[in-house]
Formats: C-alpha cells, structure tokens, sequence
C-alpha cells in the first residue's frame, strides 16, 4: 500500500485499558509493526488491539508519529549514524520531558511497536541520565534494589577496573 | 522503574555508551540484571586507544591486562609462564570476559602490553 492511496484512510487502534483511537494509516505506519499488520491484513473496520499499551501512553505515542508522519523511514544502514548522532531535536526534547516512568513506558512501547527513531530518542535520553553518575546515584534515580553480596560487586569492580577513570 | 526495563530496551541504553566506558563502568555495578545486560557491551572493543585518552590510561591498560591475560586458555597461559611472564593471581572470573570481544585492535593490545610490563605493579617471576 502507497502512503498516496492510504491517506485519508483511518485505522483503529486499541489500547490495553481497551480505548480506541482512530488515526490515520500513514501516523501508525510510523510503527514497523502497525505498518506491516496493515498491510497483511489490508482495510478492516476492525480494531487492531496493542495488549502492552496503554492508552496514556499510546495517545503520547501517536503524538509523535504525527508530528514525524513525514520523516523518511529508516533503513536498518543507518544504525551506527543514528547511534552515533547524540543530537535530539527540540520538539523531541520537549517531548520527553516526562515522568520517569512514561519516558520508561514509551521507550517499551517504541520497542514493542517498532518505532527505532522515538526507541533511539528515549534510550539517548536515558544514557544522557547515566551519564556521569556513580552506581548509588543511578539505583537512586532509577529506584533499583542492589541485589550484588558486597564480595561479588568487589569482584566485578576488581575485573573490570580498567574502564573505571581513577 | 529503569530495572523493569527489558533487555530488548537496556541494550540500546547501554549501546549509546559503548564508547565511553568509564560512563558504562558505574552500570554493571548497579545491580546483576544490569551488569549481566552491560558487560558484554562494555568488552565488545575494549582495546581501543581512544579509551585510554586520560590521565589514568596507563594504570587501566595494565588492569585491563590483567584480566585479559587470566581470560586466556591454559596452553596460552602455560606459553607465557615459559617464557617467565608474571600471571595474576586470580583463578575464576565472574564472566568468561573474552568472549564478548568483537573487535581487537592489534596496536593498542601491543601497546597496552608495553604498559603492562613497564607497569610499577608487574612483576617479574
């Protein structure tokens, strides 16, 4: 199916707490996996239900596949370059300005629907959160239980000092 | 909560740190399920000259021969007690660290090994 003949053209989405959001074919296409379903199964008035969703978090979502629906797809070549670019734009910044567990929630939920560009914004922004921070500090901002004996994080620590900076 | 995050999601998390292991070292101490998930990527390509661009590069070149050189098989290390080599001490590791390894750079292991030797801490039998 061309973006050209689907435009117009609504699919329902359905969300875990079973909210139904109609949006166009070319914002879900954003979604690897909502684009190739669509395609498989071709126009149906049916809903498509997203069981790992919910509808806080898909409605954020498909904001951002709106304000995307235009940028090219990407090709599975550009995965050093996107990595590399540690740039995210101000819109994007904007938008994840969140709670700690929506920005969690919609990095599973870009995972889950196979969105790589919003996947690779909210990992840069959960690496740029590690950044900088001892382990005390990361378990606290992520509110992580240290289940290491003190022998064995002495032991890792031990192996692996070459990569601390002391 | 960042510890329900799943492998599929800490992975590219922890990729964006890949070249900046003094950033992913406070990671695998965070918790096993980190370090389980950020190990591999820190010893993807550990021996990469452009890791060691600080002031304490020599003293973690020679630590990350020192774990390296206990990573090899008996043989390997039975060659290098002949030719009277020091093999540090420890016996088992908490990963079998070599077999993340994805890229060897041949001129930072020769350098990290002159280091090693000229290291204060090395020595010989």
């Amino acid at each position: 199916m061309t973006s050209e003949s689907s435009e117009g053209k609504k699919v329902t989405l359905k969300s875990c707490d079973d909210v139904e959001f109609k949006v166009e074919i070319p914002v879900a296409s954003r979604s690897i996996l909502l684009k190739n379903m669509i395609e498989d199964v071709g126009e149906t008035d049916q809903s498509i239900p997203l069981p790992n969703v919910n509808e806080k978090v898909l409605k954020k979502v498909l904001e951002w596949c709106q304000h995307h629906v235009n940028d090219p797809q990407p090709t599975n070549d550009d995965d050093d370059s996107r990595r590399r670019n540690t740039e995210i734009d101000d819109w994007d910044q904007r938008f994840l300005n969140v709670e700690q567990d929506m920005l969690f929630e919609i990095i599973l939920a870009a995972n889950y629907l196979d969105i790589k560009p919003l996947l690779d914004i909210g990992c840069k922004t959960v690496a740029n959160m590690i950044k900088g921070k001892s382990p005390e500090e990361i378990r606290n901002t992520f509110n992580i239980v240290n289940d290491f004996t003190p022998e064995e994080e002495e032991q890792i620590r031990k192996e692996n000092e070459w990569a601390e900076d002391r | 909560m960042a510890s329900t995050l799943i492998p599929e999601c800490l992975i590219p998390i922890f990729k964006y740190l890949e070249d900046d292991p003094v950033s992913l070292f406070p990671c695998i101490l965070v918790n096993r399920y980190w370090c389980r998930t950020a190990i591999p990527i820190l010893w993807s390509n550990p021996f990469s000259l452009t890791k060691f661009d600080s002031r304490y590069g020599s003293r973690r070149m020679f630590s990350l021969i020192n774990t390296f050189i206990i990573t090899l098989p008996q043989e390997s290390k039975n060659i290098l007690i002949k030719q009277e080599i020091k093999i540090p001490e420890i016996k088992n590791l908490t990963f079998n660290y070599q077999t993340f390894l994805r890229v060897i750079d041949m001129l930072c292991i020769d350098l990290a090994v002159k280091d090693w030797f000229a290291h204060p801490n090395y020595v010989i039998l």
